[in-house]
């Protein structure tokens, strides 16, 4: 309508942070091999509402050069019945709908440099649980220039079973990639710490390590990525030294080569 | 590998990291500065003659080109024209609006439409002429020309409150770049 | 039936004689016949100055008309087609996502609206009623109006907004393009009318002019028929009455020579009979034969001078002669008849009169017949005059022979001079003649450049004047004998 209100509606990526918006479902567009944990897919056993089926707003804060812009959106949130679609494409399953507002400057001084903070907020209604009020909120800080990008992300989940404890799993990531012609090496270290006892997501537990790879352009169109992890899991050793070749992510594994395509 | 340890590394690639981005808009804009203004070297912005804006900070205009801001004042689609590939235009827009080379531009366009920032992509058009014509056009066209190829079908648009002909005024022409994609 | 066919038939037969003692066919003569010509020609001229206005009219129109609605209507035709193409290449720019492209069908779409708009205005500046100037205004608000949404179309689609521009396009395009068609529609009806009224008077007129033709080329066919029949009638009763005149002269002629030689003959016959043994009766009959045969060569003589006058190229001997011997001349060849009749001469002769170029002779044997003629058609009155004097009006030198005779009807003057013509009267009245003298004695003044005139009334005596141009002023049909006349002068 103008740059200071934008609708659309239908199925999105959730404005959560940064990461989850910036890259989609292409692998070539992300620096690295695949996606931080922290934002993996729900059907891959991702722990964010990745999509939301719903209704946004967004647009510009007339802030000057600090740049602020804000998205709202309300839609169907995530499914809680674990055999089921996780992304509710027609119905919400409860009478809750999900809610999540964001709020990012890109402020002209420091050009590439945009930060934001989100909150989203749903009810789940687990199996043989009380309903669970989930908030998640996530604070970023990038700067992507040219041939550099460095992005770092902190969300803090919280699930709230009604009437009793309380369950917050802290998560982030950081990466820092530079470009040199056509080799792009990368660093990046993510972070999750999920309790054993959360109520939505139990398996997670401890998650945290460093990932490091390089991506090769071959031509404009064609990139060859090399990546290593290092993957610390409670109570479990660390994976390290097993490798797989596969054509598509592979995780928790060691190693993983990815061809990418753009077409 | 400890968390401590990870954490220093990830320090001293911060360090080096912050050390290598080289700001190419900072040195060319003090070039431009200190340069007497050339009409066939200055980078004139044009936008229709309907359209109510007259002058833009630099930073607004980087915005309208980076598909940050979408809307002109009186309503009508910010519609983007860029010359091809190679012309001397292109790279000095790229070089001093942009920041960026045209590799990463592509890629910055192609994911913006992708994800749906850009809703819709610069046009490319051939000649000076024809962004001329395109502009005169469109309400909302803006692009970009030499100052000495500038006719009355067109308005050009002060730029931090400077004319291409005015010293001071950014964007100069670097004819001596070459057409590379770094 | 057969009667009645007979009968039919002897009328039809006898159209043509009815047709000839009609009034018609008396009244007609040579004179009407070529009245009648002059008719037709000018009833052809005026006929012809119609037609001729007619195509003019015709031309101009049919220029006019060409110039107004048939450029008019290839002007409204183009501008059609540019307005159909003014809208065709506005839609053309959606596509394509090539902006070269869609700048190349703007710059198309605004071509042809330039066009559209110059030839709206050249509709405009050669508007000649009020009618065709509100016509032109409401077409140029028209499209303007479209070119308005025109302009808005093409920038949402240069811009990426296909489906607004889609929107628009439909919403108001349409239905302004649909003004304009009509408005054109309108302005191709006016010159379809134009058109059609110009053709219409082409066609009036056409029609008049084939009417005009079609009269005058009847009235011209029957008029010249009738001239022809006239003229045709004319010549045939002037050779039934040059037949009837020469029956009439072989009639006199033989009457005259008859009279003549049977004298001769009663002579001849008494001398053979011995009724004339004596010397004075010898010389008695002798007279009458000499007389008589005098009298007989005077009549051969009168026809083959006649036949002189007729001749192409006849032979005179031209001279400067002076009236006086002339009258002399004439006066001495009649003296015997003159006197045997009893005639007294009375002749007035101007002195100093000028010299006349001609032959002697046949100037006088004109005086001659002049004189012959007055002792013949005498009455009881036995008197001739001779004149001749001057007329320094006409140069010319007139000799006049007077009688008192019974005169010339007023009719018969105008045939007198017709070879073997014999009035009626003269016929009547038994006077013995060939109807030749007057016509020679015309024509051996004719010879001479001169005229011979008459002025007479009946029952009181007949003028005859000779008009002879005087030595220097003569125009002559005379053959060349140039040098006869050098060598009298000599």
């Amino acid at each position: 309508m103008n740059d200071y209100l934008k609708l659309s509606g239908g199925r999105y990526h959730t404005a959560i942070g940064y990461y989850n918006t910036a890259y989609h479902h292409s692998t070539w567009f992300q620096t690295a091999t695949e996606r931080p944990y922290i934002f993996e897919y729900e059907d891959e056993g991702g722990i964010l509402p990745i999509h939301m089926v719903g209704v946004q707003a967004s647009g510009q804060i007339p802030s000057g050069k600090l740049g602020l812009h804000y998205i709202a959106e309300v839609g169907n949130g995530r499914t809680s019945n674990p055999v089921a679609e996780p992304v509710q494409n027609y119905v919400d399953e409860n009478g809750h709908k999900a809610f999540n507002a964001a709020i990012f400057a890109r402020p002209d001084a420091i050009p590439g440099l945009q930060f934001g903070f989100s909150v989203y907020k749903d009810s789940l209604s687990v199996p043989d649980s009380p309903r669970i009020n989930e908030t998640i909120t996530d604070a970023y800080a990038v700067l992507i220039r040219p041939r550099f990008e460095w992005l770092n992300e902190a969300l803090m989940i919280r699930h709230a079973p009604s009437g009793q404890h309380v369950y917050e799993t802290p998560a982030f990531y950081s990466q820092i990639s530079e470009r040199f012609g056509m080799y792009t090496p990368y660093l990046r270290y993510q972070y999750v710490n999920a309790s054993s006892h959360e109520p939505v997501f139990p398996q997670v537990g401890l998650r945290t390590g460093p990932s490091v790879g390089m991506r090769f352009d071959a031509t404009e169109s064609v990139a060859f990525k090399l990546q290593y992890d290092y993957t610390f899991l409670r109570r479990q050793g660390p994976i390290d030294g097993k490798s797989c070749i596969q054509l598509s992510m592979c995780a928790p594994s060691a190693a993983a080569v990815q061809v990418d395509f753009k077409f | 590998m400890s968390t401590r340890g990870c954490a220093i590394i990830l320090a001293i690639v911060v360090v080096v990291a912050l050390a290598f981005p080289r700001e190419h808009s900072a040195q060319a804009a003090s070039a431009a500065l200190d340069a007497r203004a050339n009409p066939s070297q200055s980078l004139a912005i044009v936008v229709n003659r309907s359209n109510p804006i007259n002058n833009l900070s630099f930073s607004e205009l980087r915005k309208i080109f980076m598909g940050d801001r979408n809307h002109w004042p009186n309503g009508h689609r910010i519609a983007i024209v860029m010359l091809e590939y190679g012309q001397p235009e292109r790279r000095a827009v790229l070089r001093l609006i942009y920041r960026m080379d045209e590799k990463t531009y592509q890629d910055v366009l192609l994911r913006g439409m992708f994800r749906g920032d850009v809703f819709v992509a610069p046009k490319t058009l051939a000649s000076p002429t024809i962004v001329r014509k395109f502009v005169f056009n469109a309400p909302g066209g803006i692009g970009y020309l030499r100052a000495s190829d500038v006719d009355e079908s067109v308005k050009v648009i002060r730029i931090d409150g400077l004319l291409p002909e005015d010293k001071g005024y950014r964007l100069q022409i670097d004819e001596s770049s070459k057409a590379t994609d770094d | 039936m057969q009667k009645a066919s007979n009968l039919a038939r002897r009328r039809l037969a006898s159209v043509p004689t009815l047709i000839r003692n009609s009034w018609l066919g008396r009244s007609l003569s040579p004179h009407l016949s070529i009245v009648a010509l002059v008719l037709v020609l000018v009833a052809e001229v005026g006929v012809a100055v119609f037609v001729i206005r007619d195509l003019s009219r015709s031309y101009a129109t049919v220029e006019n008309m060409y110039n107004g609605s048939v450029q008019g209507l290839l002007r409204v035709g183009d501008m059609q087609y540019e307005a159909q193409e003014t809208r065709r290449s506005t839609l053309y720019a959606l596509t394509t996502n090539d902006g070269n492209l869609q700048v190349s069908y703007a710059d198309q779409s605004r071509d042809a609206d330039r066009r559209v708009t110059q030839g709206i205005a050249q509709y405009l500046a050669n508007a000649r009623t009020a009618q065709e100037t509100r016509a032109g205004q409401q077409l140029a608000k028209d499209w303007t109006d479209y070119l308005r949404v025109r302009d808005e179309v093409l920038g949402l689609i240069l811009e990426g907004s296909s489906r607004e521009a889609v929107h628009l396009d439909l919403n108001l395009g349409v239905s302004e393009f649909d003004h304009v068609r009509r408005d054109l529609d309108d302005v191709k009806k006016s010159y379809d009318a134009e058109a059609s009224q110009q053709l219409a008077t082409v066609a009036e007129l056409s029609r008049a002019s084939m009417g005009r033709l079609t009269a005058a080329l009847v009235s011209g066919l029957f008029l010249g028929t009738i001239a022809v029949w006239a003229i045709q009638r004319s010549r045939m009763r002037s050779a039934m009455q040059l037949a009837q005149l020469q029956m009439d002269f072989v009639a006199s002629v033989s009457h005259e020579l008859r009279t003549p030689l049977t004298a001769i003959m009663t002579a001849a016959e008494n001398v053979r009979d011995g009724f004339a043994l004596s010397r004075e009766g010898l010389f008695e009959q002798g007279s009458v034969i000499t007389d008589q045969a005098n009298q007989l060569m005077a009549i051969v003589d009168q026809v083959l001078l006649f036949a002189a006058t007729r001749q192409a190229k006849p032979t005179y001997f031209l001279r400067e002669i002076y009236v006086n011997d002339v009258i002399e001349e004439a006066l001495r060849s009649t003296q015997s008849l003159i006197e045997g009749a009893g005639f007294s001469v009375e002749t007035k002769i101007e002195a100093d009169l000028p010299p006349v170029i001609a032959d002697l002779s046949v100037l006088s044997q004109c005086l001659q017949n002049l004189i012959v003629n007055a002792v013949k058609y005498s009455t009881t009155n036995n008197w001739i005059s001779i004149s001749a004097r001057m007329d320094p009006d006409e140069n010319t030198v007139l000799m006049s022979v007077q009688d008192r005779g019974i005169g010339i009807d007023r009719a018969d003057l105008t045939h007198i001079f017709d070879p073997f013509y014999r009035s009626p009267q003269v016929v009547g009245a038994r006077i013995q003649g060939t109807g030749l003298g007057l016509s020679i004695a015309k024509r051996s003044a004719e010879v001479f450049g001169g005229q011979l005139t008459v002025s007479s009334q009946i029952g009181v005596g007949s003028v005859f004047t000779v008009h002879m141009p005087i030595a220097g002023a003569v125009r002559h049909e005379a053959s060349s004998t140039e040098k006869a006349i050098g060598g009298a002068r000599a």
